[in-house]
Formats: structure tokens, C-alpha cells, sequence
């Protein structure tokens, strides 16, 4: 669970993260196991919005999303949208999340990774989102729900405790 | 509105927040308008450059893989290798000879005929890196980029068919679509009779669809599909696909279905073509400038 006091979240821990989930997003595995690869940087984006929300908000999201349309060679503006829409979900509903038991906030994490596909899809080149629209386009977020657990087990430790004043 | 005032600065609470997703709300669709209707390409420039060396680094470990999969390799392997890239070498440099005599005598032809012919194009070698870029879509990023004149819109092959087309570029690297990506479409014809039509990506990397074809049109399973130089993508004659089957009888929609040569998923270099290359002259001159290329001396 995201620390209940705020943490002190460093840039340096914030953005060497993003760029981590922005390797592990177009990491080379074999095409079947990639359509299952869940999205590393809203999972993230997730992840910062609850424990640090003073540092990443919805212009941060934003951003992050607009390299993440670049990266994975969306057009400009689709992750942006989605993750700017997802980080100010998260931002409205953190406080009752952070007291939630880990099942509910997986139960969380799938429905606001759903609506960020769904918002990528909507912005889909008519083409394209003629192509993707099967079952299988919607497993990454289901794959991203069951990995939110490892997200909080791994990421305090990037995180150092505020210092006191 | 006031839920989570509790332990946050002022400045993020309430209507601010309301505020800035509006504001990236608009912006988004801004930015996607712009996009899609082209205007302008130069805003994507700031973002590519940022994660062109995540790209890099999440390569690296595969291209060392490969590499020391051939540091293991032993010798017996390697000459054996040798010996088998030197016969190949041979043979076509055997092909050589009678290409240039050929292409020699297509330009005097054509020169009588009055029209101007493009032989040989410039291709320029690439390496596709190691990564995934998005599900459900082919595509493969390259090494190269517009440093190397590498533009959107150039053929891309392998040494066995067409692979793609160049989609975007930066300066360092390159997006290539593949021909079996959902959303790409290539011109062909049928090497034996010439009959053109077109043939769609399906998102398996090991099939083609030949969807406009009438019922009785000549084609039939093992027919060569070639590029016909329509639309003015590839150039024309490069081999594509090979037919693979006929459509059941009773199915409802008649497409052929057709195999790519080149091997999409496992190539490790590419050739990019270079659609500007200049057309030769249509008499030939004293010393043209095919024989002229490196490729002679590396015979010896």
C-alpha cells in the first residue's frame, strides 16, 4: 500500500521510474506474450498519483503521455488524453484508496486502466482501431490489475521517508 | 470538490484540478487534429528525441546476446559458414555478369523506344533494433534515420522480398510498417500474367490477403506476386508474396491468401531503397556507373 504520510518522492526516483516502465513497455518478448504486457507506465502513473500527488499530477501525466505516444508510435495526444484523464480519477478518489485493502485497489487499477484503453481506442485511427477491436486488446489491463501488488512492493524503496522539519 | 483538502497544497484541489484536465483535455484533441490532417510534423521532435536512447538501451541485451552466440560458434561452424557464403558469392556474381549485360541492353532498347528507364536502385543497409513498439501493429524501429536520408515513404527489403515501408523518422532512427501490418496495403501483380491487384496486411506476420480479385481471375496457388510499381511506393518488380491457397468454395468472401518471402520476423538487416536515385542515361555512356560499385572488387 502507498504510503500513508507523504513520502518524499525524488525527481530522480520519479523519472528514472518512468523511464524504467517506458523500457518494460517495448521490451523485445515473443509477439503473444507482448499483447499481454501490461502498461508499465500508467500503472506508474497510478502508483505516483497516490504516494507523491504534489509531484506528479495531471500535467505530469500528461507529459509522461505524450512520450508514451511517441514511443509506442501512437499519434500525439492519445496516451496524453487517456493518462491526464486517469491521474485526475486517481487524484479525485486518493484518499479513499489509500485506506482500501490491495484486492479492492486491483479491482480499481483494472477499471482506470479499462478507461485509459478505451480512451487510447477511442482516438484510434479508424484503420487501426478496426484491427484491434477484439477480446485480446483489453488483457493488458486485466495483466496490469494483477501486477499493481508488484508495483507496491517494489516501488517504496524508491521513495526516502520525509525529513522532518 | 473539497474531499482532499486534507494533505495537499492548495494550488491542486477543487476547480484547479477541474482546470487542468480541461486544459490537457483540449490540448490533446488539439494535438491529435493536428495530426491527423498533418499539418505539422515537427512537434513530435522533442519526444522522439527523449526516448530514442530508451529504444537503445532496451536492445542492447539482445544484440549481446547475439553477439556472443557467435563468439561461441565454433570454428568448424564458421568456416563451413564461409564456405557457404563464398558459393552463394559466386553464384551471384555469375547473376552479375549477366545482370549488367542485360540492363545495358534494356537502356539501348529503351533508348530507341524513347523513354527513360530507372535501373538499379541506391539502397542504403539497416539494422531493425530489438524491441516490441505496439501490440497487434508490425512494426520494426531501424538504426538509421534521416542522418542517413533515410524519408518517410521509402521501400524497405531484405534479401528475399519486400519488407515495409518507411512510416516515420528521426534523426537517428526509423519506424518501418510492415507489408503484413493491418493497415497496410501494397500494389502487386502476378509475375506469370501480370494481372495487378492489391494486397492487405492481416497482422500475422506469415499471411497476406488478396481481396479484390473477381471470381474467375487467373491466379492459382504458387503464382509470384511482385511489386507493380503502382502508387509510386515500391518500385516495381521486387517479389512480394507467393500464393498459398484457393478460397474454399462455399466461402463467402472469395480471397486468396498469399505467403510474404521476405522473413519479417527474424531479419537482422535490412535494405532501405532509395527512391530518388537518379535515372541512368539512355545511352549508355563509356564507364557506367554500375560496374563502378565496390561490389566488383570484393570479388577477388
Amino acid at each position: 500500500m502507498p504510503p500513508d504520510k507523504p513520502y518524499e518522492a525524488s525527481l530522480v526516483g520519479v523519472y528514472g521510474s518512468f523511464g524504467l516502465a517506458m523500457a518494460l513497455r517495448i521490451i523485445p518478448l515473443p509477439p503473444d506474450w507482448f499483447a499481454l504486457n501490461p502498461d508499465w507506465i500508467a500503472l506508474l502513473l497510478i502508483y505516483w498519483t497516490l504516494a507523491a500527488p504534489d509531484r506528479v499530477g495531471v500535467i505530469t501525466a500528461w507529459v509522461v503521455g505524450l512520450s508514451a505516444d511517441a514511443l509506442t508510435g501512437r499519434l500525439l495526444g492519445q496516451h496524453a488524453l487517456a493518462y491526464a484523464v486517469m491521474a485526475y480519477l486517481n487524484l479525485r478518489v486518493r484518499d479513499p484508496l489509500l485506506i482500501f485493502p490491495v484486492p479492492l485497489q486491483c479491482l480499481w487499477v483494472l477499471l482506470v486502466l479499462l478507461l485509459g484503453q478505451l480512451l487510447v481506442l477511442w482516438t484510434e485511427r479508424i484503420e487501426i482501431a478496426d484491427s484491434v477491436m477484439r477480446l485480446i486488446y483489453w488483457l493488458p489491463a486485466l495483466t496490469g490489475a494483477l501486477a499493481w501488488p508488484l508495483v507496491l512492493w517494489v516501488m517504496p524503496s524508491v521513495m526516502r521517508p520525509e525529513s522532518e522539519p | 470538490m473539497r474531499a482532499q483538502t486534507s494533505n495537499k497544497p492548495l494550488f491542486a484541489t477543487g476547480s484547479t484540478l477541474h482546470f487542468k484536465l480541461a486544459l490537457c483535455f483540449c490540448a490533446s484533441l488539439l494535438l491529435l487534429a493536428i495530426e491527423n490532417r498533418g499539418v505539422m510534423t515537427a512537434q513530435r521532435l522533442p519526444f522522439t528525441a527523449m526516448i530514442a536512447p530508451i529504444r537503445q538501451v532496451v536492445s542492447v541485451p539482445t544484440r549481446l546476446f547475439h553477439q556472443l552466440a557467435g563468439l561461441g560458434s565454433s570454428q568448424t561452424e564458421l568456416m563451413s559458414e564461409n564456405q557457404r557464403l563464398k558459393e552463394e558469392a559466386l553464384i551471384l556474381r555469375g547473376r552479375q555478369l549477366k545482370f549488367e549485360a542485360l540492363e545495358q541492353e534494356n537502356i539501348r532498347l529503351r533508348g530507341l523506344l524513347d523513354s527513360t528507364f530507372k535501373v538499379g536502385d541506391q539502397v542504403l543497409i539497416a539494422e531493425p533494433l530489438a524491441i516490441n513498439v505496439y501490440p497487434h501493429e508490425n512494426l520494426i524501429v531501424v538504426n538509421k534515420g534521416s542522418r542517413y536520408g533515410i524519408e518517410v515513404g521509402q521501400a524497405v527489403v531484405d534479401g528475399n522480398g519486400v519488407v515495409g515501408q518507411v512510416l516515420r523518422v528521426s534523426a537517428n532512427s526509423a519506424d518501418v510498417v510492415m507489408i503484413t501490418d493491418p493497415s497496410h496495403a501494397i500494389p502487386v501483380q502476378v509475375n506469370r500474367n501480370g494481372l495487378r491487384t492489391i494486397a492487405m496486411g492481416t497482422g500475422q506476420t506469415d499471411r497476406l490477403e488478396l481481396p479484390y480479385l473477381s471470381g474467375n481471375a487467373d491466379i492459382q496457388p504458387g503464382d509470384l506476386l511482385v511489386t507493380s510499381g503502382l502508387g509510386g511506393v515500391f518500385p516495381a518488380g521486387y517479389p512480394v508474396a507467393r500464393v498459398v491457397a484457393s478460397p474454399p468454395e462455399a466461402a463467402a468472401s472469395r480471397a486468396y491468401s498469399a505467403a510474404p518471402i521476405a522473413r519479417l520476423d527474424r531479419n537482422r538487416e535490412l535494405l532501405v531503397v532509395r527512391s530518388d536515385s537518379t535515372p541512368l542515361p539512355r545511352i549508355p555512356v563509356s564507364n557506367d556507373p554500375i560496374a563502378s560499385k565496390p561490389l566488383t572488387n570484393a570479388a577477388r
